[in-house]
Formats: structure tokens, sequence, C-alpha cells
């Protein structure tokens, strides 16, 4: 939360934190860790273009913190998760965000969480379709797995494997982008400054989602729904820029795992309406994917899991745009059992109308007790014949180095 | 009645030896060997739940070459047909630090294994068929750690000899695992003929070759509860040993069921 939306989420935040003094008086426990890391993204080709930064490295700096203190009951927990990057390229990749500020009040079948957090929906490896509460930190990575801090109020009621939750969400964060000079952007750099909204209330819309989630057997299903602001934007062309366009939707999501023994069975389903382009519609979005682990192969301690999932996205032209939309994707996910806990993740996307391939790579390894090394990598090798959207980073593919020191 | 094999849960219990008599041991060398791990866990029956913080020193050749530090809760189950529940929680390497497993022991199927992801708030379930794998890179297994319930295998009672501590007399129990996708034939386990405590344990790979010793000392009491505060396993493959050490265990500590879900995962720091 940047700005004056920093003072709305804290005051009431401050308000439970004054109601909950007596809590205090007991002895609780204080963590306070942090991380700093140092990053390089190199990109083996030159940028596509004119504004770009013709520079093939781009390296940054990142901090991060959480502070938590839980009562000695562990029945009150508070977090404060700040996170900054310092990027010597783009501009708007230097940011920083508060990830966490709240505090959490649970009971044995009741729990209320006030503040700035993170909540995780879904089930699926290749996309994250169920998952909207918190909204992408795009600049972080291209693939979107990096979220934002959502102001939230959230109550959930569990019992017996069975978990209802209620969120009322009274700021909308918009998302962020790579600035002109950066990479891995559109042929037109996203202006967030040019965000329009559907709502008169712009950021300030209070939205609504909930979820119920229950276990049975082998069996975990999630049905979840969402009013409000789409984290997806759709683009409109503002002169030499693009503008972020935020439609008012509706959503409601399904997410099923089934638990056999080394197989998991995964599906996430999405029907979404509200979207205002020009060929306005519902649309119905799928993932259904299996992942198999071996075990010790090859007489090695390596745990090799094999994923498949199928992709499948009826969303038309005017809607927020998807590389999702026909897509197979195969992946390998390696834990090899060592001292250092390394571990990768290798996968491929393949457009199975267009022809295009997005390959990823993970993967990460413990140098020192206290320094990890992850490197992340995304080849575009192969923008097929009618793919608007990946043909746009053809130029982009990177190999990105991190050094992680862990205070 | 469950015992951890690690940490503090292991359970095997040991008596401080009360005037009741030692238990009738049958002369059927499988009953008698079953026998005698019954008594060995019918001794902590009623634990209640643990608290422990553990160290786990990873060694090659002598040398330690990585650390991990644990705190581990385990809730005892209601009875034997219902295995014991325990939480992981990771603190060092700190790179790893507020990461969370939890378990659900079953006797005979796959456990049922959850893992907490604090840097995404995420809790996925997990698939735990994989019993035989490594934990965390040491040489113990997952089927090593968790709970050592009575009906997981079938027992042979060998013969009685010393045990490996001077003085002290062992029954030599052999036990075939019957639970799925165990990564071993066979154990031989020494038991104390006096206060029922496990003093060593040999894994035989599924090849019947002699994989791993685990020796089990330091036992330390609280009330009838005896706990090992040193675990050493030693992989002779590879030559690698592991030493779990724990520095602190406490009983009773009030933890109830509600701490052991999916939701409680969440609220560790």
């Amino acid at each position: 939360m940047r700005g004056r939306k920093r003072t709305v989420t804290l005051l009431p935040l401050l308000t439970v934190v004054a109601l909950l003094r007596p809590a205090f008086a007991d002895d609780g426990t204080l963590t306070i860790r942090g991380s700093i890391g140092v990053e390089v993204r190199a990109f083996p080709m030159r940028p596509a273009y004119p504004m770009q930064d013709g520079d093939s490295f781009q390296g940054s700096v990142t901090a991060s913190a959480k502070v938590s203190w839980a009562s000695a009951a562990n029945d009150v927990v508070i977090d404060v998760a700040p996170f900054l990057r310092l990027d010597d390229t783009d501009d708007k990749r230097t940011h920083w965000d508060m990830r966490e500020a709240a505090i959490n009040v649970y009971s044995d079948n009741l729990d209320v969480r006030l503040g700035v957090s993170k909540v995780y929906w879904g089930v699926t490896e290749s996309r994250k379709l169920v998952d909207i509460v918190n909204q992408t930190d795009l600049v972080e990575e291209p693939e979107g797995d990096e979220k934002l801090g959502q102001p939230m109020l959230m109550l959930r009621g569990h019992v017996d494997g069975f978990e209802a939750s209620v969120l009322v969400l009274p700021a909308f964060r918009p998302r962020t982008f790579p600035g002109v000079e950066g990479r891995l952007r559109p042929a037109l750099a996203v202006d967030e400054d040019l965000a329009r909204y559907e709502s008169g209330e712009r950021t300030e819309r209070v939205d609504f989602a909930g979820r119920l989630k229950g276990r049975v057997d082998d069996f975990d299903i999630g049905v979840s729904y969402f009013n409000g602001t789409s984290r997806e934007p759709r683009y409109e062309l503002a002169g030499a820029a693009l503008a972020p366009v935020y439609d008012t939707i509706d959503q409601v999501g399904l997410d099923i795992q089934a638990t056999l023994d080394s197989t998991l069975l995964k599906l996430e389903a999405i029907s979404r309406d509200g979207h205002r382009g020009a060929g306005a519609r519902q649309f119905t979005a799928v993932v259904i994917g299996v992942e198999h682990t071996l075990s010790q192969v090859a007489g090695t301690a390596w745990d090799v899991g094999l994923i498949g999932e199928f992709n499948w996205d009826d969303r038309p032209a005017s809607a927020p745009p998807t590389i999702f939309d026909r897509d197979f994707f195969v992946g390998a996910r390696f834990a090899f059992n060592d001292d250092g806990d390394s571990s990768a993740l290798l996968g491929a996307l393949i457009d199975v109308e267009k022809g295009s391939i997005y390959a990823t790579i993970e993967a990460s390894t413990r140098l020192l007790e206290s320094l990890r090394l992850e490197i992340e990598a995304g080849f575009v090798l192969d923008t097929g014949d009618g793919d608007f959207v990946l043909r746009q980073y053809k130029n982009d593919s990177f190999i990105s180095v991190r050094l992680m020191h862990y205070l | 009645m469950k015992h951890h094999l690690t940490t503090t849960a292991l359970v095997f219990v040991a008596a401080v030896l009360t005037a009741s008599a030692a238990p009738q041991l049958a002369g059927d060398p499988k009953a008698k060997g079953r026998e005698i791990t019954a008594e060995s866990i019918r001794r902590d029956a009623g634990f209640g739940d643990t608290r422990s913080e553990m160290t786990m020193q990873l060694m090659s050749g002598g040398a330690e070459v990585s650390r991990r530090t644990l705190r581990m809760d385990v809730l005892e189950g209601p009875n034997n047909d219902v295995g014991d529940k325990s939480v992981i929680f990771f603190q060092t390497p700190k790179d790893v630090q507020g990461t969370v497993l939890l378990t659900h022991t079953k006797i005979l199927t796959p456990d049922d294994q959850w893992i907490f992801i604090p840097a995404i708030s995420r809790v996925k379930r997990i698939a735990s068929a994989n019993k035989s794998g490594p934990f965390l890179g040491s040489e113990f297994a997952y089927e090593d750690l968790t709970a050592q319930e009575l009906g997981k295998y079938e027992y042979m009672w060998l013969r009685d000899e010393a045990c490996p501590e001077a003085g002290r007399q062992c029954h030599v129990v052999e036990r075939k695992p019957l639970y799925e996708n165990s990564g071993y034939r066979r154990q031989v386990s020494w038991i104390d003929t006096t206060d029922f405590l496990f003093r060593k344990i040999e894994f035989y790979n599924l090849e019947d070759r002699l994989q791993k010793t685990l020796t089990l000392s330091g036992y330390r009491s609280e009330g009838k509860h005896w706990r090992p505060h040193m675990l050493t396993m030693v992989n002779h493959q590879t030559g690698r040993s592991t030493k779990l050490e724990v520095s602190e265990i406490k009983f009773r500590t009030g933890l109830t069921e509600n701490d052991f879900t999916e939701q409680a995962m969440e609220r560790l720091r």
C-alpha cells in the first residue's frame, strides 16, 4: 500500500491493536527475519522496441523483512512484512510494497484477519486461475506469481475439514507493469497512471469474496465467488501507451484436488462475467491436470514429479488477453533431497492451435548456511502463427540469477 | 498409542521397573515378538501430547555438512486404530524458516500430509506415498520418523542377547512392514528386557542388505514416559550419518486436535 491508502488500512488495524492490548500483557514471542537479494537478469537478444534499454543485463537489489508477534497462547498473531526492490534499468521496477501488515485472532473454529495480507486459492501449476484475492506484482516476474499485499477483513470458520471464508476487500491494488525502458512488456508499455475503472469509486470500491472448502477422503474441493474489480485489466490504446481498464466482474471458481498415493489429479475452473469490451460476454476457463511423483529415481535420492496440464479458455478477444487459450503444459519438478535442499521445476507451455512454445526454468540450492542461489528463466521458443500475446515478448527470453542472503 | 521414532515421539517407552511383573511372553516366536513390542508401546500409552525442540546434524565422513533445527508437536491418537498427528515447524536453515509439515498418521494406508509455504501463504496437500524417501536430506526416511504403530508390522522374536549398551540384556525382535510403499524388507530391533526401551534398530533394504543402523540413547523420563535424547542413524551404504538431538521435550502442553489442522499450520511463527 502506498501513500494515502496506507493510512486507510492502518487505522482500523491500530484500533484493533488498541482493543487487544490486554493480549499483549502476556509474554508473547517476537520473531524478526529478513533477506537481502542481488539479482542479475540477462537478455540474450536485443530489445524489440525503441524505448527499451539496450543493455543485456538488468541488475537489482531487494530487501524484505517479516516481523511477527504471537501471543503466548498463539491466539493472536501480528505480521508486518515490507518489501523493496531497487532496479538499475526500469524505474517502474524500483518499488516497495507492504506485503503484510495484519492482525490475526484465532479461536478453535473461527479466525479473524484484519489488515494487509495474502490469501492463496487453487491447486494447479501452469496457471493460477481461481486465485483472485491478491493483485499480481507483475514487475517482479512475468509469470505473475508474486503478489501485492491486499487490505482485507477476513472471517473464516472451520470444522472437521470444512472451511468457509468471507472477505471484505476495501481497497483495490492496481497491477504493476514494467516501464517503457523495461523488458518483458508488450510493444506499447502499459501506463499505470492512465488506469480506467468501471466503478466510479475507482480503487476505493469495496469488493467481496467468499470460499467454501471441504475435504472428503482423497478429495479437496473449493468453491469460490468474487464480486469486485477485476485483478486482470483489459487494455485500451492511449496515445503511445496502453491504458489498463479495470472492469467490475462477478466470478465463480471451482478447484479440486484428488490425492491418490503418488498421483495428484487437479482441476481449476472459473466462470466470469462483466468485462465491458466490444465482444463482451460471460466466459469460462479451465485447467485440468495430473502430477505423478516418482521417488528415489534410478537409485538416487531424487523425487521427480511429472506434470501434465491442459488449459482451455473461451474468453472473447476484447477481454483481458491471455496466453492460456488452448495450451498444454508439460513439466518436471525435481526435489534432490540433498544438503542444500535443491529443487528445480522445468516446464513448457505449448499452444496446440498456434504452435507457440514458452519454456520456463526455476531452480534453487543453498550455497552456505544463510545463502541461497536461485535461477529463473523464461524462453520464447516459438511464437507460432497467430499468438498475438506471446509474439510481443519474442525478444525477451531471459535468465535471471539471484543470490539471497537470509538474516 | 504411538510413537514417533524421532523426536520426541519416540516412543518407546521405558518402564521404570515397577513391581508389576514383566509381561507373560508366549512361546511362539511371532506372538512373543509382537508381545514384546506391544509392551513397549503400552508402557508409553497416555503421553497425551508433546512439544520438542530438535537439532538434526547431517554428517559425512565424520564432519558436519549441514544442520537443521526443528520443533515438533505430537498428539497421541485415541487408540491403536488411529495414528498420531504431528506438526513439524522448521526453524533453520533460515531460508526454510516458517515452513510447516502436518501429518495425520495412518496405520496401513498412506498418511495424510500437508505443507505450508509461508512466502506465498499457501497450504498444499501433498502425496505421502513416498515413505522411503529421505527426510530433509538426512539419513532418516519419512517412515523412520512417523509413529511406530503396532499394527504397521508383523513381528518375530529372534533371541535374547546383550544390548549394545554394556551391562544390559535385550530382546531381539524382527519386524516386517505391512504398510504400503515401505523401503524396507525388514528391521531388527533391540528392546531392553527390563525397561522395554528400544536401544537399536537395523534397517534392511528391499534386497535384504543392511542399509542403516539407528542407535537410541540418552533416555530421560517424565513420569512413566521415556524418550531418547540422541538418535544416531548411520547409513552403511553411503558412509553418511545423521545425529538427531532432542534438546527439550515437554509433555501435556495442552495441544488439541485444533492444533493439527490445515488452518493451524498458518498461525505458527
